[in-house]
């Protein structure tokens, strides 16, 4: 176990807890805009995941797909429909 | 509140079968070495090791061979072995996700066929053309 | 829709170009290096989708696009049907064959540094199909995204 090697590790750490927190923020959030973008922060997060395990393809497809064109599409939905959650 | 505690257990549940099946999961980049003798053959992959910091030799199954071997050859001369597994060997598999895709996208703009603006000048009768 | 402030539509065009010529070049060195058409038209999808965001441009030529979207599926399938004739569904056939169209082999490894060097006009059908589902994938998500967008938007200007 030398430096790099604990730096990787603290890394991958990081990115996965990253990852814990925005689907929490994604859930518990009442404003349904900031909802979608924590659910692009997560898939932003996915791919670097995918990055570090090495599965590149993945990572560029997730990327692309998850990040910029599910958040678009959810931002649309919200301008036709209503933007927050009611009870 | 009575309907939080089906749900609890359905999770402790849920994380539970997922706890067991990463404690059973092999290493990383490790093909099934120990669990399958018959299905590895006397070829090696040569493998880092992170916690030993050297390189280890593991053996590899009949499928790693075939497309490592074969992916560069004649049979479809492509450098990379994912895209020649999923365009050459699995090209039936990428016919049915391109077609779900197309019927998608038929079905959003069937669905939201007022979307689009109409051109102007004079329209005519019995649909468009 | 409108468009919007003048920081986003400058941003817009100069990003446009390198999101695109990234795109285009996962596209076609699918066979070469990670990624394929699915990666590739997502990415350009995506910047098309950032260009629709920033200058509101409703002038969409729908029937064109489900036109080009068809067309690659029907070359994804025909260049699958077209292995029949030398083999079986979905055969290799331009690979090392004598038809000049990606035809080229990948040379011997022996006294190359660099293992990984490949020719990009090699790997015969994968790179036809590889082309033919980045056209498919780019022109199907971007159909979504507008047709989600303008349907939204509409009625809306005023607010």
């Amino acid at each position: 176990m030398d430096v790099f090697t604990l730096l990787y590790d603290m890394l991958h750490l990081m990115v996965l807890l990253s990852i814990v927190i925005s689907g929490l923020m994604v859930i518990s959030m009442k404003d349904l805009i900031s909802a979608s973008i924590a659910s692009g922060a997560c898939s932003l997060l996915v791919s670097l995941e995918f990055f570090i395990l090495q599965a590149p393809d993945v990572a560029i497809a997730e990327a692309g797909v998850g990040a910029a064109l599910t958040t678009a599409i959810f931002i649309f939905a919200i301008k036709g429909t209503r933007r927050r959650e009611e009870h | 509140m009575n309907t939080k505690w089906p749900s609890l257990v359905v999770l402790v549940a849920f994380m539970g079968l997922l706890a067991f099946s990463f404690w059973e999961m092999r290493d990383f980049g490790d093909p099934m070495d120990e669990y399958d003798d018959d299905a590895t053959t006397d070829g090696k992959i040569s493998l880092y090791d992170r916690t030993s910091n050297s390189t280890i030799e593991v053996n590899r199954t009949y499928m790693d061979e075939y497309f490592i071997d074969h992916s560069q050859d004649k049979d479809t001369s492509t450098n990379n072995a994912v895209t020649a597994i999923v365009f050459d060997w699995r090209g039936f598999d990428t016919l049915g996700e391109a077609t779900v895709l197309f019927s998608a996208v038929c079905g959003v703009l069937i669905a939201l066929r007022t979307a689009f603006p109409k051109k102007e000048g004079p329209r005519t009768e019995g649909g468009e053309k | 829709m409108e468009r919007m402030s003048s920081v986003v539509r400058t941003i817009t065009k100069v990003a446009f170009g390198p999101i695109f010529i990234f795109g285009a070049y996962i596209i076609l060195h699918g066979h070469l290096t990670p990624g394929g058409g699915f990666q590739g038209g997502a990415l350009i999808a995506s910047v098309m989708a950032l260009y629709f965001v920033a200058f509101g441009d409703e002038r969409w030529k729908k029937k064109l696009m489900s036109t080009l979207e068809s067309i690659g599926l029907l070359t994804f399938a025909s260049a699958g049907f077209l292995g029949l004739t030398a083999g079986f569904f979905f055969f290799n056939f331009l690979a090392g064959s004598k038809i000049p169209f990606f035809n080229e082999q990948i040379p011997s490894m022996e006294g190359f540094v660099h293992p990984n060097w490949a020719p990009l006009f090699s790997a015969g059908t994968v790179s036809v199909m590889n082309i033919a589902v980045g056209l498919e994938v780019v022109v199907g998500i971007t159909l979504v995204v507008v047709a989600m967008g303008l349907f939204s938007f509409a009625g809306k200007e005023g607010e």
